[in-house]
């Protein structure tokens, strides 16, 4: 056991300076200075905060100054910021979108919604919720100064849902090119006799024009020039087609007794009638129909012959039966895709519904009179339009002839009805008894935009419709390759890799918002009630 | 100054691994943002780095309240202050990947940019303070002073040193009054010792060999001792200065951390609510 | 609060009246304290010195009448006092076999080594024989001998002994500061002189008839067992350990006594029982310290082995109080021809000493180390505070969370002893053998119950400032409690003085996270250090 110390030693303190040493050392001034500084530098940047946010004008929380366009608000934070929401889509949609919600212009269901405006082309999304929906503020970001352009979109907005690298990389091919879709025009037509027409007239004015002009004798510009107008008959075609001369064969006259053989109505017939749609007969002049007991012969014919139209409309009516009641205004095609049943019928509805438009200011009772059937019919239509696809009375489509007919009964009306518009075999196809509808609309890019005139100055047309070897036939002389691609179904429309000639990382701009938009054309906007899906 | 020891600077090799894993976690996140989406503060990658700054910020605030608590168990304080440096740091780095290593805009963000920053540097000036100045206290001195005692010690020493001038000769006498009396008065702050912590002190007692030749053997006796009390109070004055920044550099730390804190708080008030 | 075991409740009751440990109101029926030479006469152990030599033990001896059945002491408590039957009878007895021999070491392990719970064993450290390493601290595995080196009694378990007049018990306990392996009760009405430690040395040393007699009762009670439990001599016959009992010497050394000078012709070897022992040997013109011994160490093993050594290689000096058990040449070479394990076991514990002095010899930091080791106490600490300068930082974190776990006022001050990078701080070193536990009038600083944490009851704590001056390295402070004794205190000297409370560092040992000043450093650099070998690898020269 160690010793104890001698006891005069001074014990029992922590050294010579007492207790209050160890107090001080536990709890230092030193440490409360720093708290209270601490407390109180705290507190005034509260303090600070507070009164800007309330009293204030709460611009010290913002994050940037906003663009020129909203700097009027930028002291009034709530004309975009919900409480406790953020920058809602409602919020801009209260000067974005001046009519109401209801059309839903602003939202982008999965936005499908292109500005190409085709509306045909809208298919259903399997998985479109609400999900999918963006707010405004995903992509239009505000607070980034004055200057700042808000509609411009940098690649990076849309690559973390559509990571389709870049577009020299990944970008998937066209969808016509890929999936090998034809033109599905139903024309015959073939470019390089017609261009070589034009052409060889255009030389004779000016013998050093540009092979090109010949293509834009029929393809005209848009004002804006970006498309083309849709094709014309009487413009582009008629100068040549459908001239005086073209007339019909000499077709039976239809006998009412005998509804299932082939004939056609005479116009006085058809006066007599006074069927829907049939008021052009009183203003025809029935000099052009010659009439004889062993048929009538009609020339000259008309593009759209209304004669014609309406004869094949009765053939229908008798091929398919009366059922079919929307069958009596239009031919539809019979081979219709299945799945687009209500793609047709909204076709069908918008179609209608233009055709009544233009009827509404006519005074006549009969007008007046079709336009209570046409009502009534598009009702139906509507009706029918919400139903599912299974629910759709395929009637629409014609496919099922009338049963009471025989087979060569059917035949019969068929081949008649060939021949009644064999003056329009020469471009368009007659299946079952209805010239099968032209696709006027020149459009086949469903989710992108290509604007002509930026590229018509560094690029001509041939040089990028190469499809159909125009070029090398009429300059070179080489006609390889025409006879396969010169047709109406080939979409001579240039590939991906046509566009990555120019379009790239370092040349001309590859960004997703060159091409592709993600708003509707505001031009369109009244047709968007019936094309947005309301399901 | 004294060797640099890897065992000082990382007192914890599991933290540091830890550490660096998380790091690399970081760096890797930002680059996989980069290639997928928009480094922005506002979309999913940034809040997603604000907020993990933002818990570890608290994580930070946490340890100087359990400083208060050491009564409750709550764990060892070095495991502690081992997340509370490597938690901070990895918070400045959080903070530079939210704002996508670009300039803030905006009155609040530039506070909370420099204030982040700030914080962060002044942490790590500390911890190169606490790393490298005891290495420097112990490696050159033989007394070791409580901070605040020193000024009582350094009187202590003066009367000592004043009692045995007292009955001594005149030659002694003069000779503390003029050379030593002076150094004894008070505790010094001279910044010399942080490059040498001996201070010169060689040259502090020649003055005390010129005058031992003139001097009887008892005298010599009280020069000696004289000298022994000088050399600690030069050592006590070399505690004094070093030790000062131990403990003032938390002045430039914990103050605006404060500050950092509650513009922390108001800045998620301000996203969340607007 | 830990639950107060069933002993300190006793102790608690039994200590009633403050200023006694030995009270009115507890068993005691009356007690008479410093007992004039005359009285002390009157008992035969006494009989033979003179008055000058009573008068010095006076204030340590105290005549007591006890009731019938009042509990003397129980299993487990420390006691620092040898009780003198004079009439009456003391039934001695283990009233259960410790629950739990293998306590858990209230040091937290990662911190200090300590032998034994759950039959670890430390491995060989520098500083430390195999035979030291094996015997220190290791509670025995189901023997109902609880502690080594203070087992008073060889009782069986359940086995009861009585003891009547002239019997001498606790002196063990009270000599070496274990804790008393039985519990004593009064069976009949007894009276008892009891002799505090101070008194016991001095009678010990004076009185060649006592000594014999305690030496007798040691052999008798507690040697054969203890020898038993050793590694050396564990594997012989219990005849042949019979014989031994009888045959070994027991040798108690005051401070800085000589055991064995170098040079001089070795004649026994030595076994320390308690205390330490500094080992030295001649280099140059002076000694330099080579190595040291404690509790269950070998002296003259090597001298003993080595054929051809002239003589004692070491010089061996007490350091303080320490009690040797010695065993002559002859009677070792008579074991050793007979059972060679012993051999085997010597030769370990030689081989390690001679790599340890070598060691010394050629790295003078090392014996320097020693030096200072065996200078300021560090050998003696179960438990120190050692703080690493090199990583401090001076934040005082530790002070303070001893503060706040201790009601707001810290237990130790960052100060001490610096040794190169470490400072040993002034908190309590839990020392192996407390001289703060000697002379405390109330017994308020004792020993908790389960091991080595020396710890103050401040219901008990009168404030004498004993164990204050006591202690060697100024662990123990003087707190005001700012109240102050009535003018009519029963002690006279403390009337109208300021209440003092002493007041120490107690590891923390109630609470189960441990020592509040080790978890609350932000750096992990404040350790609490348990052997001189651990000592020994935080330093950085």
């Amino acid at each position: 056991m160690p010793k104890p110390q001698d006891p005069t030693r001074k014990k029992g303190s922590f050294g010579p300076t007492r207790l209050p040493v160890a107090v001080d050392l536990v709890f230092p001034a030193g440490s409360r200075r720093m708290m209270i500084t601490g407390g109180v530098l705290a507190g005034i940047v509260a303090l600070f905060f507070f009164i800007d946010t309330i009293i204030l004008s709460d611009t010290f929380s913002s994050p940037g100054d906003l663009s020129s366009n909203h700097a009027n608000f930028e002291t009034e934070c709530s004309s975009c910021h919900e409480p406790w929401g953020g920058a809602t889509s409602q919020k801009c949609a209260t000067c974005h979108e001046k009519t109401n919600d209801r059309t839903g212009v602003y939202s982008y269901a999965a936005h499908y919604l292109y500005r190409s405006g085709n509306f045909g082309r809208i298919q259903t999304s399997a998985h479109r919720t609400a999900d999918d929906e963006q707010e405004c503020s995903t992509c239009h970001q505000e607070h980034q100064g004055r200057d700042a352009a808000m509609t411009i979109m940098s690649d990076q907005k849309c690559t973390p849902c559509h990571d389709y690298g870049s577009f020299e990389d990944d970008h998937p091919e066209f969808a016509f090119a890929r999936e090998a879709l034809p033109d599905d025009s139903t024309l015959a037509f073939t470019h390089v006799r017609h261009t070589r027409f034009v052409y060889e007239r255009l030389q004779k004015q000016s013998p050093t024009v540009y092979l090109e002009k010949a293509c834009l004798y029929c393809h005209n510009a848009e004002p804006d020039g970006k498309a083309f107008k849709p094709l014309d008959f009487e413009a582009h075609c008629g100068d040549c087609h459908l001239t005086a001369a073209t007339k019909t064969p000499n077709l039976a006259i239809s006998d009412p007794a005998d509804p299932a053989a082939p004939g056609v109505e005479t116009l006085a017939m058809i006066q007599q009638r006074r069927g829907p749609g049939t008021l052009w007969a009183f203003y025809t002049n029935p000099n052009e129909f010659a009439v004889s007991p062993r048929g009538v012969v009609n020339s000259p014919v008309y593009h759209r012959d209304p004669w014609i139209m309406e004869n094949l409309k009765q053939l229908s009516a008798t091929l398919f039966g009366p059922e079919t009641s929307l069958a009596g205004l239009f031919p539809i095609r019979r081979s219709e895709k299945p799945g687009t049943e209500q793609k047709a019928y909204a076709e069908a509805i918008s179609a209608l519904r233009e055709y009544a438009a233009g009827l509404r200011s006519r005074p006549e009772p009969e007008v007046q009179r079709d336009l209570a059937t046409i009502d009534s019919l598009l009702l139906i239509a509507e009706r029918r339009s919400l139903m599912t696809a299974e629910a759709l009375p395929l009637d629409l489509f014609m496919t099922k002839p009338n049963p009471e007919l025989t087979a060569s009964q059917q035949q019969d009306l068929e081949d008649f009805a060939r021949r009644l518009a064999e003056p329009c075999l020469l471009c368009h196809q007659v299946e079952g008894a209805g010239i099968l509808p032209v696709r006027s609309v020149q459009r086949t890019m469903a989710r992108a935009e290509f604007g002509h005139r930026a590229h018509v100055l560094e690029r001509r047309c041939l040089d990028c419709h190469t499809g159909i070897p125009v070029r090398q036939a009429l300059l070179n002389g080489d006609t390889t390759g025409v006879k396969e691609s010169d047709r109406a179904s080939t979409h001579n429309l240039p590939r991906i890799d046509n566009c990555r000639e120019c379009h790239g990382a370092s040349r001309a701009s590859d960004a997703c918002a060159t091409c592709h938009f993600m708003h509707p054309n505001k031009n369109n906007r009244g047709n968007l009630q019936l094309a947005v899906d309301r399901n | 100054m004294s060797k640099i020891d890897l065992k000082q600077w990382v007192q914890e090799p599991v933290w540091f691994t830890g550490f660096a894993a998380a790091l690399l976690a970081c760096i890797l996140g930002y680059l996989v943002n980069i290639l997928v989406s928009e480094v922005n503060p506002g979309n999913w990658w940034g809040m997603t780095y604000g907020t993990v700054a933002t818990l570890l910020m608290a994580g930070d605030v946490l340890y100087a309240a359990k400083r208060r608590m050491l009564r409750y168990n709550l764990g060892k304080s070095s495991s502690w202050v081992q997340f509370h440096l490597y938690g901070g740091a990895l918070f400045a780095v959080l903070v530079l990947m939210h704002t996508g290593f670009r300039l803030p805009v905006g009155a609040m963000n530039w506070m909370l940019w420099i204030l982040s920053l700030w914080v962060t540097g002044s942490g790590l000036f500390g911890v190169m303070l606490q790393r490298w100045i005891p290495t420097i206290l112990s490696s050159g001195l033989s007394v070791e002073a409580l901070y605040d005692r020193i000024p009582d010690l350094v009187a202590g020493i003066r009367e000592r040193a004043e009692r045995i001038v007292a009955g001594s000769t005149e030659t002694v006498r003069d000779f503390y009054s003029a050379t030593v009396a002076g150094a004894l008065s008070a505790p010094q702050y001279r910044a010399i010792y942080f490059l040498d912590v001996t201070g010169g002190i060689k040259e502090k007692l020649k003055p005390f060999e010129y005058v031992r030749p003139l001097l009887t053997a008892e005298e010599k006796d009280r020069l000696s001792q004289l000298e022994e009390m000088f050399r600690t109070k030069l050592e006590l004055d070399a505690h004094y200065t070093l030790q000062r920044p131990l403990r003032w550099w938390l002045y430039t730390h914990v103050p605006l951390s404060f500050a950092l804190v509650i513009l922390v708080v108001l800045h998620l008030y301000a996203v969340l609510v607007y | 609060m830990a639950e107060l075991s069933k002993t300190q409740i006793k102790r608690v009751e039994q200590h009633k009246d403050r200023w006694s440990s030995f009270g009115k109101g507890t068993g005691i029926l009356d007690i008479a304290e410093k007992p004039t030479p005359e009285v002390l006469r009157n008992y035969t152990l006494f009989r033979e010195f003179d008055d000058k030599f009573l008068e010095r033990l006076s204030p340590d001896i105290s005549i007591a009448r006890w009731k019938k059945n009042s509990m003397l002491f129980e299993e487990g408590s420390y006691i620092d006092v040898a009780f003198l039957i004079v009439a009456g009878e003391i039934q001695v007895s283990i009233e259960k076999q410790r629950e739990n021999t293998q306590q858990l070491p209230i040091f937290n392990r990662s911190r200090t080594m300590i032998a034994g719970s759950g039959g670890l064993k430390p491995p060989a450290q520098a500083g430390m024989t195999v035979f030291q390493g094996q015997i220190a601290k290791q509670p025995v595995d189901g023997s109902p001998i609880t502690y080594l080196a203070s087992v008073d009694f060889n009782l069986p378990s359940d086995g009861v002994m009585t003891l009547g007049p002239g019997e001498i018990f606790g002196e063990i306990g009270a000599l070496s500061g274990w804790p008393q392996s039985v519990t004593a009760k009064t069976s009949s009405e007894c009276e008892l002189v009891q002799i505090r430690v101070p008194a016991l040395r001095l009678l010990r040393k004076r009185s060649a008839s006592l000594k014999k007699l305690l030496d007798t009762l040691y052999r008798e009670r507690a040697l054969f067992s203890q020898l038993k439990n050793t590694p050396l001599f564990g594997g012989l016959p219990d005849s042949l350990l019979r014989s031994l009992v009888e045959r070994i010497e027991l040798v108690s050394c005051d401070p800085d006594e000589a055991i064995a000078n170098e040079g001089e012709p070795c004649d026994a070897l030595y076994l320390v029982r308690s205390g330490f022992v500094k080992m030295s040997q001649r280099v140059g013109e002076g000694n330099i310290v080579v190595s040291y011994l404690s509790k269950g160490g070998i002296l003259g093993d090597v001298e003993l082995l080595i054929e051809g050594t002239a003589g004692w290689v070491y010089t061996a000096n007490s350091k303080e109080y320490s009690e040797l058990a010695k065993l002559s040449r002859a009677d070792l070479k008579e074991i050793l021809s007979r059972n060679p394990g012993v051999e085997s076991v010597l030769w370990n514990s030689a081989v390690n000493r001679l790599k340890e002095s070598g060691y010394s010899r050629r790295v003078l930091r090392q014996s320097e180390f020693l030096d200072t080791a065996l200078g300021k106490g560090l050998v003696e600490g179960n438990s120190i505070l050692v703080i690493d300068l090199n990583v401090c930082t001076r934040c005082d974190d530790c002070v303070r969370g001893c503060a706040d776990t201790h009601g707001g006022i810290p237990r130790f001050v960052r100060e001490g002893d610096k040794i190169a990078n470490l400072l040993v701080t002034r908190a309590c070193y839990h020392c192996e053998d407390p001289v703060c536990l000697v002379g405390c009038p109330t017994g308020a600083i004792r020993r908790a119950d389960v091991g080595d944490v020396v710890e103050i009851d401040d219901k008990l704590c009168i404030g004498c400032h004993t164990c204050a001056n006591n202690c060697p390295y100024d662990a123990i402070t003087m707190l005001s409690t700012g109240e102050t004794w009535p003018a009519d205190a029963i002690p006279e000297g403390f009337r109208g003085k300021e209440k003092e409370l002493a007041s120490k560092c107690d590891l923390c040992y109630t609470d189960p996270a441990g020592p509040a000043c080790v978890r609350s450093c932000p750096h992990g650099c404040a350790t609490r250090v348990g052997n001189v070998a651990e000592f020994r690898s935080l330093l950085r020269e």
